[in-house]
């Protein structure tokens, strides 16, 4: 499975059309699924979730895995599944 | 030394907010102590603090008791009603006539005296020292005269170099001219706080605040690249506290929702309270936008704090306590055009709190308006 390592886009990821950018940018260079590594990432809005995860998510069967997430990110994820339904599996 | 902290030349100086050389002079005037880590000069946080203190002259030492004093119940600068008008006096502005102030006064000041800027002639001026240095530490007369086109006449008395040290000052105040922009005072920030002890997760709490905030301002209001952040350490006996700023000059957030036909009939304190929760936007619900300022309020719950928010001429403060949790209308700083936010995020054990949560407090609020 291909792994997306988000700290290449920044520490702090906030903002949909920085999220929209990040997505094209991550979907360019790679076939899904894919895994989200935020490892060295700090913290991320639910704005750039909703265009980063939640859109990766729909790709793969509304399923989406991430690992090396801090609880401020992993508080974040758990609003946008609540929200959006998706399958959120921590590694 | 069993609660204090070796710090290399490099944090000394972050902490001292000082250069190299200046540290090294400092050094010897203090004969500071010197541990040795390996073959790497390492020296005492507390020596370091107690220098902090000694550098400062006895009349500013006094004042900043004074201020310290005041920082002890901080809810007498951030909650309190500001009353930037007291300082103007005809076409004339004396800081000296305000009784207290912190970094977001200042900040809001600036935002005024912009606002005003193209209509009045101003001049702005101070007889105490500390005043002029907390004015100059936070960066305030570089950015007014960069905004406000030279219609503040700044008086001599302003430009006094002084050498009182402002360690609360972690940020002064920055201009965030445009989306993503406050990205790059960020690793210094998170630098800063390390070093003066709070934890990682703060600073990752303050990230996701200025970007939500910082890209709201840009997204929904036509501010100009207007959009200032500052942020200043609290002294407070329980936990480290950290007051971030962050001012534009668009159109307010009641303004900007209800330029969204669902919501142009709402009252405008109802406008800006309704802004906070999800799902709502000045953008239609095609766009399914409308997160920023739930994710700010999300924030504040998660770390047990509590907030001021201003939009033009509108004020209120957010309790997001365990022991408080309301939302109380105040007066504003200023009725300058805009958005003006004051965030206390307290370093303390944090919790995960549900955006449904968040926006269950805001029903209750908006039912009694």
């Amino acid at each position: 499975m291909n792994i997306s390592k988000l700290s290449q886009f920044g520490v702090d990821l906030a903002g949909r059309e920085f999220g929209n950018n990040v997505y094209d940018l991550i979907i360019k260079d790679t076939t899904f699924p894919i895994i989200l590594d935020f490892d060295g990432v700090g913290s991320m809005g639910s704005s750039f979730a909703d265009e980063v995860v939640v859109k990766i998510a729909k790709q793969q069967n509304n399923k989406i895995i991430v690992k090396n997430i801090n609880r401020v990110i992993k508080s974040c994820l758990n609003d946008v599944k609540d929200e959006t339904g998706i399958e959120l599996v921590i590694q | 030394m069993s609660d204090d902290k070796l710090l290399s030349i490099i944090e000394c100086c972050e902490l001292l907010k000082v250069s190299r050389p200046t540290f090294e002079k400092m050094r010897k005037k203090h004969s500071l102590k010197e541990y040795l880590v390996g073959s790497r000069p390492r020296f005492s946080r507390n020596e370091i603090t107690k220098i902090l203190y000694s550098e400062i002259s006895t009349d500013d030492r006094d004042a900043r008791v004074k201020k310290k004093e005041a920082k002890e119940n901080i809810k007498a600068l951030i909650v309190n009603d500001f009353d930037l008008d007291k300082a103007y006096g005809g076409m004339n502005i004396d800081i000296d006539r305000l009784a207290a102030v912190d970094s977001y006064g200042v900040s809001s000041l600036l935002c005024k005296l912009i606002g005003e800027s193209g209509r009045l002639q101003r001049k702005i001026y101070t007889s105490k020292g500390f005043m002029r240095a907390y004015f100059q530490k936070l960066n305030f007369l570089p950015q007014l005269q960069k905004f406000s086109g030279g219609s503040v006449q700044i008086d001599a008395s302003m430009l006094i170099q002084d050498s009182t040290i402002f360690p609360e000052i972690i940020l002064p105040i920055s201009q965030v001219g445009f989306k993503t922009a406050e990205k790059k005072y960020l690793e210094q920030i998170r630098a800063i706080l390390r070093t003066q002890g709070f934890s990682n997760e703060i600073g990752d709490y303050i990230g996701w605040t200025l970007g939500e905030l910082a890209d709201n301002s840009h997204t929904h209001s036509d501010c100009g690249g207007k959009v200032f952040i500052s942020i200043e350490r609290l002294e407070a006996k329980e936990h480290n506290y950290l007051q971030i700023n962050i001012l534009d000059m668009g159109d307010g957030i009641h303004t900007t929702l209800k330029k969204n036909v669902k919501y142009s009939n709402l009252s405008d304190e109802k406008a800006l309270l309704m802004a906070f929760k999800s799902k709502v936007s000045s953008w239609g619900d095609e766009h399914q936008r409308g997160k920023g300022l739930t994710d700010i309020l999300k924030i504040a719950f998660e770390c047990n704090s509590f907030f001021r928010v201003e939009s033009c001429n509108l004020a209120y403060m957010f309790y997001c306590q365990d022991k408080r949790r309301e939302v109380k209308k105040i007066m504003p700083a200023t009725s300058t055009n805009g958005t003006r936010f004051s965030i206390v995020l307290i370093d303390n054990d944090f919790k995960e709190i549900k955006r449904t949560e968040v926006d269950r407090f805001v029903d209750e609020f908006l039912e009694q308006l």
